[in-house]
Formats: structure tokens, sequence, C-alpha cells
């Protein structure tokens, strides 16, 4: 039998299911079903000319981040889109987040998995 | 020696591999959590400009949130993606302490009905 860590959802039995949408953890020994792992989280308040977050990586990070729009609201941040108030990317040292006009506050979440 | 709980990937050595990116979990790097998941389908009528429908996340606090169009036609964009065969648009995405917002924008001349899939995850902003 395979050596692994299995770790079922609900109902599920980890014994007998395959399906590694059933589990929050699975392995098996073809496929590597990485679990995203956090490397930090901040917020920062930004305009169009943002100073960099620094990730130290060496490599472009996958990461997430939310513009507060309004006072508690808050919007995914995805690049540049025509109806967009933000311009966000990722370089091997650093993440920037920044308006396209304005002063905004960004949430961020950087992660160790290169993209 | 401190205790941990970790699995690392195929070839690699658990009791020697550093490089987060070796480990499929490593209980010192926190991993995101889904706390649920669902799909919502609304019928949307023409608009001239972005528009917003919501709904509710029954969360206690401002949830982080993923979320995705699907369009008529099979096809899934991302905020700020459009339709590959009409006038419509998924333009962006918010959460506030109530409810997600999808924003749309709809120039097909008709109803169109697009599948937004959320994930909400533990994480508050």
């Amino acid at each position: 039998m395979a050596k692994g860590l299995w770790v079922a959802l609900g109902s599920n039995n980890a014994l007998t299911d395959t399906n590694p949408d059933h589990f929050s953890l699975y392995t098996d020994t073809t496929e590597d079903y990485v679990l995203i792992k956090e490397k930090n989280r901040g917020s920062i308040s930004n305009d169009s000319t943002p100073d960099p977050i620094e990730h130290d990586l060496g490599y472009a990070p996958f990461f997430m981040a939310f513009i507060e729009e309004s006072s508690g609201v808050f919007r995914w941040v995805h690049g540049l889109g025509i109806y967009d108030n933000f311009n966000a990317y990722a370089t091997t040292a650093d993440l920037f987040l920044g308006t396209i006009s304005g002063t905004k506050t960004f949430k961020y979440y950087i992660f160790y998995d290169e993209v | 020696m401190s205790k941990v709980i970790v699995l690392a990937k195929n070839g690699i050595n658990a009791l020697t591999a550093t490089d987060p990116n070796d480990f499929v979990f490593h209980s010192d790097y926190n991993t995101f959590k889904i706390i649920d998941q669902d799909i919502y389908s609304p019928t949307l009528g023409t608009t001239a400009s972005e528009t917003f429908t919501t709904l509710a996340h029954n969360q206690s606090v401002i949830p982080f949130v993923i979320a995705f169009c699907k369009f008529t036609n099979n096809r899934v964009g991302m905020p700020g993606t459009k339709a590959s065969d009409v006038d419509f648009w998924f333009t962006s995405f918010k959460v506030d302490a109530t409810n997600m917002s999808f924003g749309y924008y709809n120039n097909t001349g008709g109803n169109y009905t697009p599948v937004f899939s959320y994930i909400i995850c533990e994480v508050p902003l």
C-alpha cells in the first residue's frame, strides 16, 4: 500500500475514496496535489506610483489582492481592466499594487507558489 | 528539534528538504481553507454601463472570496473578461460585510444568464 497522508472531507471515506475533491489533504504516487502555502500577508496604501512590496522569493509568486474602493468594500484586484482603477503585478523580487488615480488601501496575500 | 507535520512531493525527502515548494503540506505555512463554495445564476437584463448583481455571503466577517463567470458558451473567465461570442462582460467582483457583488455589462440586446461560481475562504479581509 502506498504511503501518504489522506484527510477526507465530511462523511467521505478516506480509505476508499479516490476523488481528490473529497479531501482536504490528498496524496498519490502520480500527482502532487499541492496545497498553496502562504508566505505573508499585509496591507499597503498606494497611488499610481506604487511602493513595491518585497517578497524576495527570486521568482514571480502567486498572489491575491483586494482594493478597498470605499470603506468596508473590497474589490478583487486582477490586473488592469476596462472598469478598474488598479494595476497589479509581481516580479521576481516585488509585488506592485497601484491605482490609476488617487490613493487606495490594498490588502494582499503572497504565496510560495511560483507562477 | 521543532515538531512539524510535513508531506513532501513525490521524490523529495521530507526529512531533509527545506524549500516550501518541495512540500504538498507543511504545518509551518498557512493554507487557505474553503468554507463555502457554490454557484449563482441570475438572469440579467441589458445595461448601458457596469451594473452589479448581489448575493449574501452569510459570513460574520468580510471574507476572502474568489469568483469566476461561466458564460453561456461554457467558457469561464475571471473578472474583466468578455464572453467570446456575445457582448457580455464579467467586469468585476467585490465583497463587503454582507454581500458579494458581481459586476457585469450586458450589451447583447436581450437577457443573459451566466453562472457565477464563488469560493469563500476562512481568511477575513
